[in-house]
């Protein structure tokens, strides 16, 4: 008898689909203490659990925006290669220009993947402040919700204590606004890490339900 | 007995993710030879977020190979415009059928979301339909593979097309072509990633060949069934996949008969 022919089968190498995520982190003043080291840790949370999953940490693409006085990014790395930086807290809320930052930087990720013959699920723009934007904001709270509209994006928007939740609720069409219970960035970071690597193992076709929020406080 | 002019095996295993969730295997496949000799294929994924997708794919498989049988016992097109309208006459009444199933329980349409894909061979006629994301290659004579249904895809990797969208239909996409095949492999997208070369589909010989040596040395449908399922549910496949699985084959079976104008360049498969 001969080798059972279907053992012969050699498979295609193909790249893994991407699903990527805009960390846009506000880093201002207000933020100092125990705030900004809570959000620390919930970043190292993040990361660790992102790499505790193999296809995830080859599918989940992390980026980063941070806002404190001026706006800095941290280009699109699989979370295999991410390493989360310390962040510090100072100076005031350009959150306009960080979103408008993170929609641009988003769309040229999209376009990379697109010229690579990458596949990719629909991006994250995952948006996190205390305060009230003290930069231009109308402009860039309308791009969001045109690019959330042509399915460009899905925002999350996250409110810690004594973000002007108001204005935050402008950056979405699709969902409201979210408020942290007290500073539970660990729990907040555990829940997108499980949340994005369910939707980068998604088949077509399927919805994804998203982990219960045990992290947020109950709106009235 | 005269023996069968082709060789055909197919199978549907329930994927890993599909196992974990307690959902069923949603892909379902159906083949069948004709009196006429014609050979017919068809495969549908039923949705994932859908819950009664299983019975919409195999109504949608059932009614599109019946549909497709009645056909062509009333006449064989000769021209691509009559293959053309044989196949989106199949698709329609495919999705008619899912349509009568689902007002026939006063249910959704979208419950029974399903995918379709079909493939005809008379003679040296070779006719493909799909809506959604399956994929459907041919092997010539010579021995090379080409596509003949391409995955649709929306801009997202989970996004996905169904017969059962208000104007499904309208996502049809028909291949028609006049050229003597030896072999037909269909699949649905669970296997994608692993037998082509993305973006551009590209059918991996590494990947078909041996399935479609398989099919052709077979002895018992029973028997070929079994070993690919085995094949699908094996860790090395489900290393790489968690959705659900479907592979048709169809080779012909020898003598293979000889079509006027068409010369082998290497006398067929090689030992």
């Amino acid at each position: 008898m001969t080798q059972n022919p279907l053992e012969k089968i050699e498979f295609v190498e193909n790249p893994e689909p991407r699903c990527a995520v805009a960390l846009v982190l506000d880093v201002s003043g207000s933020m100092d203490g125990q705030p900004i080291s809570e959000l620390n840790a919930g970043l190292l949370e993040f990361d660790k659990a992102l790499k505790a999953d193999p296809l995830a940490s080859l599918r989940v693409e992390v980026g980063m925006i941070t806002f404190g006085g001026a706006v800095t990014q941290i280009d699109f790395v699989t979370a295999d290669q991410f390493h989360p930086p310390m962040l510090k807290a100072n100076g005031d809320t350009p959150m306009g220009q960080a979103v408008q930052q993170a929609l641009a930087m988003l769309r040229d990720r999209k376009n990379t993947y697109k010229s690579n013959g990458i596949d990719y699920y629909r991006p994250w723009l995952f948006l996190i402040t205390d305060g009230a934007p003290t930069d231009v904001w109308e402009a860039a709270a309308e791009q969001a919700r045109q690019e959330e509209d042509r399915k460009g994006v899905s925002v999350y928007a996250i409110g810690v204590e004594g973000a002007d939740m108001q204005t935050l609720a402008l950056f979405s069409t699709k969902r409201q606004p979210l408020k942290l219970k007290g500073l539970t960035f660990r729990e907040l970071f555990q829940w997108l890490s499980k949340s994005l690597g369910a939707v980068a193992l998604s088949n077509p076709g399927e919805q994804v339900p998203l982990p219960t929020v045990g992290w947020l406080q109950a709106e009235p | 007995m005269t023996s069968p002019a082709w060789h055909i095996s197919g199978v549907s295993v329930q994927g890993t993710s599909h196992l974990e969730k307690n959902i069923p295997c949603q892909d379902i496949h159906g083949y069948r030879l004709t009196a006429g000799g014609e050979l017919l294929l068809a495969i549908a994924d039923g949705a994932g977020s859908a819950e009664r997708s299983q019975e919409g794919a195999q109504a949608a498989v059932i009614e599109a190979i019946t549909s497709l049988e009645a056909a062509l016992e009333a006449g064989v097109p000769g021209d691509e415009a009559g293959w053309q309208a044989l196949i989106a006459q199949a698709f329609a009444a495919a999705r008619q059928s899912v349509v009568e199933l689902a007002a026939s329980d006063n249910a959704l349409l979208r419950s029974f979301a399903t995918t379709l894909a079909c493939a005809v061979v008379s003679g040296d006629w070779l006719a493909v339909g799909q809506i959604g994301d399956g994929a459907a290659i041919a092997e010539d004579m010579d021995g090379m593979l080409f596509l003949t249904a391409r995955p649709q895809r929306g801009e997202y990797a989970n996004e996905a097309y169904f017969l059962t969208m208000p104007d499904g239909l309208k996502f049809l996409t028909v291949y028609t072509a006049r050229r003597f095949i030896r072999s037909l492999a269909l699949t649905t997208d669970g296997l994608l990633r692993l037998a082509f070369k993305l973006p551009e589909y590209e059918p991996s010989a590494k990947f078909f060949q041996p399935l479609l040596a398989f099919t052709a040395a077979m002895d018992s449908p029973e028997k070929a069934q079994l070993e690919l399922a085995a094949f699908l549910t094996s860790a090395r496949v489900c290393a790489r996949t968690d959705d659900d699985k479907t592979l048709v084959l169809a080779t012909r079976a020898p003598p293979i008969p000889t079509q006027p104008g068409y010369l082998p360049s290497d006398g067929g498969r090689g030992g």
